[in-house]
């Protein structure tokens, strides 16, 4: 099994340098991830230390960190043409909020949560496949694509122990907002969800009237702490956070998705 | 097959030319049963085509299909610059895939080109490597990509103009060079002996460059916004029927990839139908899939059909060949420092986070409703079992690379680690992860227990 004495052929060295460089683009890879989390999250005691030994990094400036960005755009741009993201930080903190989308149909102009008018249709809440219908009796199986899918969105909206309830409102409205419009939003993806979502109503009943509104609600579950267990979770904890009226025209720019606005209880059209 | 050292034994694939220190460390250089491979390969096909038949046929037009979840409008900017993630989906129209095709042709013709001109005025007078005809197919396909992809952008754009036939005209014009270098080698060598395969390929593929550009001057100005051509070059998601070809194609692959028929190549069709689906919707995939196109990326480039295929089958019923057979392990010990990574990053970004480190985890991950299989109170594992727990696998996370590294830990860390994912699978519904992640694992089974031969690994 000994290695051939006679010289390489240029396969073998090729195949030797991919090797090599694989490796190399391994270890640099992920040591760029540590590094730049390292460069957010250095305690103030160590940034004298961090400037002696690497002046201008931890400020984006300096050789140091030119050369640390040259390599990370290589190294980018090999994973990503490859399909080797080195991005391993799964469950680094495990919060306490599980949230799931569920869709409110409404047949009338009323809001969301009003009792259905005289004549007309009750309004009809579409939860997500993945929300368990009793939080102390299911079995999941299956649909972790779509689940990942809308985790991607989910917005946990909770108020904090220091706020009150008019500025937990405001801070809402700002959250939803930046989620919901400007080039980084998922305003685009929640729409195309609630569209599909009524699809997939439409075609598991027999109701194929268009709904006049279509409200998209987050629902979260607050898992208990261990000297509060059980229950092990309480919820759903309903908030809204956005609109869509088919049908409805909209004005040139503005998108058919409107936002919730928690301050004034009302919506507000959203730029495309 | 290749470096047979001993007459019983066989060295499978290229093996590699490693620089040092890499040379001098018998863990990259001694070659290893070629089963290590082959089970690797057969545990990743079959989490795939369960992954495929249960995730994605049930769902494919919802997550890939226009007016779905992957809408192509909706993830458009995932293939824009600065960003590298392609799709053959997206057509041959993406300015992405276009670029990835003109840099292959590119680099093909200069190695053809510096190729023809070596033998041209070399002082070999023997047969021509196999290998050049090989090259000129591979310049074929690049260049008649190259032409599917402006033909692409030009039906795209409605403006087909004198462009569709002058590509093509322009790489006849090159073709034709080449012919004339290979032509003007075997006048000079005046040998009886001569391979002339290169010589026809590249006449060949001279007609065939001809017939490109007539179409693209006689049919393509006139086809119209159904025509098959615009259909066919542009985006597959907008297709369902395309959608559901490339679906069962890529189905196909890993079946084939499964069985080990083509082997090869079936790796290569599953890794770039694998690489094309996840980069048309990121937002369904997690880790797991991420490790599954790592891997299949390592299949399509040794010799993972060595053993336990159809392939090797076939060939030793051709050859009457017995000989074990060896690999060079270079896949898997990449594969390995790969996970040992996965691992020690995921526990050092723990450590930094606040969760882990108070011992809450594992019982905040057990009560979340998005994840767990059944609710909590089925489990009902005491607290303090739970804090120990996550201080255990933090420490097994982040001490990966020793553990492994000692002889004494070793077994015991990769017994847990398969444990662990086992118990991921049971507990909570993280779809390929806990699978993809236990593939990693096949390659360590004791084989050499089963085959009663001592392989050093």
């Amino acid at each position: 099994m000994s290695a051939s004495s006679t010289s390489p052929s240029t396969r073998q060295v090729y195949l030797g340098l991919f090797i090599a460089g694989q490796l190399l683009f391994l270890l640099i890879r992920n040591g760029l991830e540590v590094a730049d989390y390292a460069r957010k999250h250095l305690p103030d005691a160590m940034h004298p230390a961090a400037e002696r030994l690497a002046p201008g990094w931890r400020e984006e400036r300096g050789h140091l960190n030119q050369l640390m960005e040259t390599v990370d755009r290589a190294t980018k741009t090999y994973a990503q043409a490859t399909e080797q993201l080195q991005n391993w930080s799964l469950f680094p903190n495990v919060g306490r909020d599980c949230v799931f989308p569920a869709l409110c149909m409404r047949w009338d102009p009323a809001a969301w949560s009003a009792p259905a008018q005289p004549s007309m249709p009750p309004p009809i809440q579409f939860l997500s496949d993945n929300e368990p219908l009793d939080i102390k009796d299911f079995f999941r199986l299956g649909n972790y694509r779509l689940r990942k899918f809308e985790d991607s969105f989910a917005l946990t909206l909770k108020m904090n122990d220091d706020e009150t309830e008019k500025e937990a409102r405001e801070r809402w409205a700002t959250r939803i907002r930046e989620h919901l419009e400007g080039p980084q939003s998922y305003g685009d993806m929640i729409f195309a969800y609630m569209r599909w979502r009524l699809d997939q109503y439409k075609a598991r009943t027999d109701n194929k009237v268009m709904p006049t509104q279509v409200f998209l609600v987050g629902r979260r579950y607050l898992v208990s702490l261990p000297d509060e267990a059980p229950p092990f979770a309480s919820g759903p904890f309903e908030l809204l956070l956005a609109r869509w009226r088919p049908g409805m025209p909209v004005g040139a720019g503005d998108s058919p998705l409107e936002m919730y606005d928690p301050v004034s209880d009302s919506f507000r059209a959203r730029r495309k | 097959m290749t470096s047979p050292s001993t007459d019983k034994v066989v060295v499978a694939g290229v093996e590699p030319w490693l620089p040092w220190p890499l040379s001098a460390w018998s863990w990259w250089t001694r070659p290893v049963p070629a089963e290590r491979l082959a089970i690797l390969r057969i545990g990743l096909s079959l989490c795939l085509l369960v992954d495929l038949w249960f995730n994605y046929l049930p769902h494919l037009h919802d997550f890939f299909g226009a007016g779905g979840l992957g809408d192509p409008e909706l993830f458009v900017w995932y293939g824009q610059s600065p960003r590298w993630n392609w799709s053959l989906l997206r057509g041959l129209a993406d300015p992405l895939l276009l670029t990835l095709v003109f840099v292959g042709w590119a680099l093909a013709t200069a190695w053809l080109g510096l190729d023809l001109l070596a033998r041209l005025t070399g002082d070999t007078t023997g047969p021509g490597k196999p290998q050049s005809v090989k090259l000129v197919l591979a310049w074929d396909a690049a260049s008649i990509l190259l032409i599917l992809c402006v033909w692409s952008r030009c039906l795209g754009d409605n403006d087909a103009g004198s462009v569709p036939s002058l590509v093509p005209l322009g790489i006849l014009a090159l073709a034709a060079a080449f012919v004339l270098f290979e032509a003007c080698r075997l006048l000079r060598t005046r040998s009886g002996n001569e391979s002339r395969a290169m010589f026809w390929s590249l006449l060949a593929i001279c007609g065939v460059f001809a017939g490109l550009a007539f179409v693209g001057m006689l049919h393509l100005p006139h086809a119209g916004p159904d025509s098959v051509a615009r259909r066919l070059l542009g985006s597959w998601q907008r297709e369902p029927v395309l959608l559901q070809t490339a679906f069962w194609i890529w189905f196909g692959a890993t079946l084939g990839l499964l069985l080990g028929v083509a082997t090869r190549y079936m790796a290569i069709a599953a890794w770039t139908l694998s690489v094309s689906f996840a980069h048309v919707n990121p937002y369904i995939d997690n880790a797991g899939d991420v490790v599954r196109g790592i891997i299949l990326f390592y299949l399509m480039l040794c010799p993972c059909g060595a053993a336990w295929s159809i392939d090797t089958c076939l060939r030793r019923w051709r050859n009457e060949d017995q000989r074990t057979v060896f690999v060079s392990p270079w896949a898997l010990r990449l594969l390995f420092v790969q996970m040992s990574l996965i691992y020690f990053l995921n526990g050092l970004f723990k450590l930094f986070g606040t969760t882990w480190l108070t011992g809450e985890s594992l019982y905040l991950v057990l009560g979340d409703l998005n994840l767990i299989r059944f609710p909590h109170d089925r489990i009902n594992l005491p607290y303090s079992v739970s804090v120990a727990m996550t201080w255990f696998m933090l420490g097994w996370e982040v001490g990966f690379p020793l553990w492994v590294a000692l002889p004494w830990t070793r077994t015991l860390a990769l017994i847990f680690g398969a444990l662990f994912h086992v118990g991921i699978l049971l507990t909570m519904e993280l779809g390929g992860f806990a699978p993809y992640m236990l593939t990693l694992y096949l390659p360590l089974l004791p084989l050499k227990r089963w085959r009663h031969q001592d392989d050093g690994s």
